[in-house]
């Protein structure tokens, strides 16, 4: 028999923000009640850089939190947050060949072995170029 | 921190369906042989064999394919990318692999040069071993003791079938299949670099049609694991 699907969780960040700073606080919630409803067994909640493009990949974890059964959130109050400081590097990079993409992300773990994953993508500005915060004239390459 | 209308592109994988972190994950589609016959062939043969193809057409795919059957079978699969200069600590690597159920799976095993793939093989039989491995080309003399299991090729169909599973959750309009097909007649028949042209084309086509700030809404991206 084919297993019920899992529908995805909620995952933002606060106000809608998606460019930020050198050493900026990320802050943000999830909601997983839709989760809660099936055999979740533990989620991560961690936030990363990787490349993406052509040819090999590349990934760093910056943040990384494991909650088990027993620290998963109640069905009766299913929202978490987080706050996390980015750090300096390395900056988002939107290039034509590979990208540098930072992301927050949730991964569930169900039991059987199934996964499901969301994640929030978001910028982080080079320190270089601080004036691109405000700038109405940003441009895809950031170095 | 500031809001998405003041920057134009939050970098993410997924604005590529032909990034590599897709292409990779294309499962593989079974064509003249399936893989338990591919299997069967390789257990007559005492669980030696070779896959063989040129570049790009799928070699790793089936490899990887195999090493999911086997290990539903019981299999424990010892996974190994193959590089020359790293001979001396995979030979000791290798040796601690063996057992009644335990297969040495040697990906890129085709960038040995030729006497070092032989003499290679040669230990491995010595040892023991249980082995699949890719190549580019058989053996030739040797094809007695080193069997080729299946000669990988890629045919229009298969190529049809995998850019309709990248792009089936994409903009379609960006990349047709009749400018897909254009690439791939100047692919020689390399399924990878074909994946790297229609990321390239995708790209350049997607950054002249980036919508207006109002029209970015989504924030939350969701793939299945």
């Amino acid at each position: 028999m084919k297993p019920t699907p899992i529908q995805d969780v909620e995952l933002w960040i606060d106000r809608g923000a998606c460019v930020f700073a050198p050493n900026d606080i990320i802050t943000g919630q999830y909601n997983l009640a839709k989760w809660l409803d099936h055999d979740l067994e533990a989620v991560e909640l961690s936030l990363l850089w990787y490349t993406s493009g052509q040819g090999e990949e590349d990934f760093c974890v910056h943040f990384y939190d494991r909650f088990d059964k027993e620290g998963l959130p109640l069905p009766t109050n299913p929202i978490g947050r987080f706050a996390i400081t980015l750090p300096a590097s390395p900056p988002s990079y939107d290039g034509q060949i590979v990208k540098v993409c930072w992301t927050v992300r949730l991964r569930g773990f169900f039991q059987k072995g199934r996964q499901r994953v969301v994640e929030a993508p978001f910028t982080l500005l080079s320190d270089r170029n601080p004036n691109l915060l405000n700038s109405k004239e940003v441009g895809y390459d950031l170095t | 921190m500031t809001s998405l209308d003041s920057y134009p592109v939050v970098p993410s994988r997924y604005s590529n369906p032909f990034s590599t972190c897709w292409t990779t994950k294309l499962e593989y589609v079974e064509s003249d042989q399936s893989v338990s016959e591919v299997l069967q062939e390789w257990k007559a043969n005492n669980c030696w064999g070779t896959i063989v193809g040129p570049h790009g057409t799928g070699k790793t795919a089936l490899l990887s394919a195999l090493r999911t059957q086997l290990e539903l079978e019981g299999w424990k699969c010892h996974w190994i990318e193959v590089r020359d200069s790293h001979l001396e600590a995979f030979i000791q690597k290798v040796s601690r692999h063996r057992g009644s159920k335990v297969v040495v799976m040697l990906e890129g095993f085709e960038r040995l040069p030729f006497s070092k793939q032989l003499w290679f093989l040669n230990r491995l039989r010595r040892q023991q071993c249980h082995v699949l491995a890719t190549l580019h080309r058989n053996f030739a003399i040797w094809s007695w003791r080193f069997k080729t299991l299946a000669n990988t090729e890629v045919s229009i169909d298969l190529v049809k079938t995998l850019f309709e599973r990248l792009i089936c959750n994409a903009d379609r309009d960006l990349v047709p299949w009749a400018d897909a097909l254009e690439c791939w007649h100047g692919c020689d028949g390399n399924l990878r670099e074909f994946w790297f042209e229609l990321h390239e084309l995708y790209e350049s086509r997607r950054r002249l049609s980036v919508p207006l700030p109002e029209q970015r809404t989504t924030r939350v991206r969701t793939v299945a694991g």
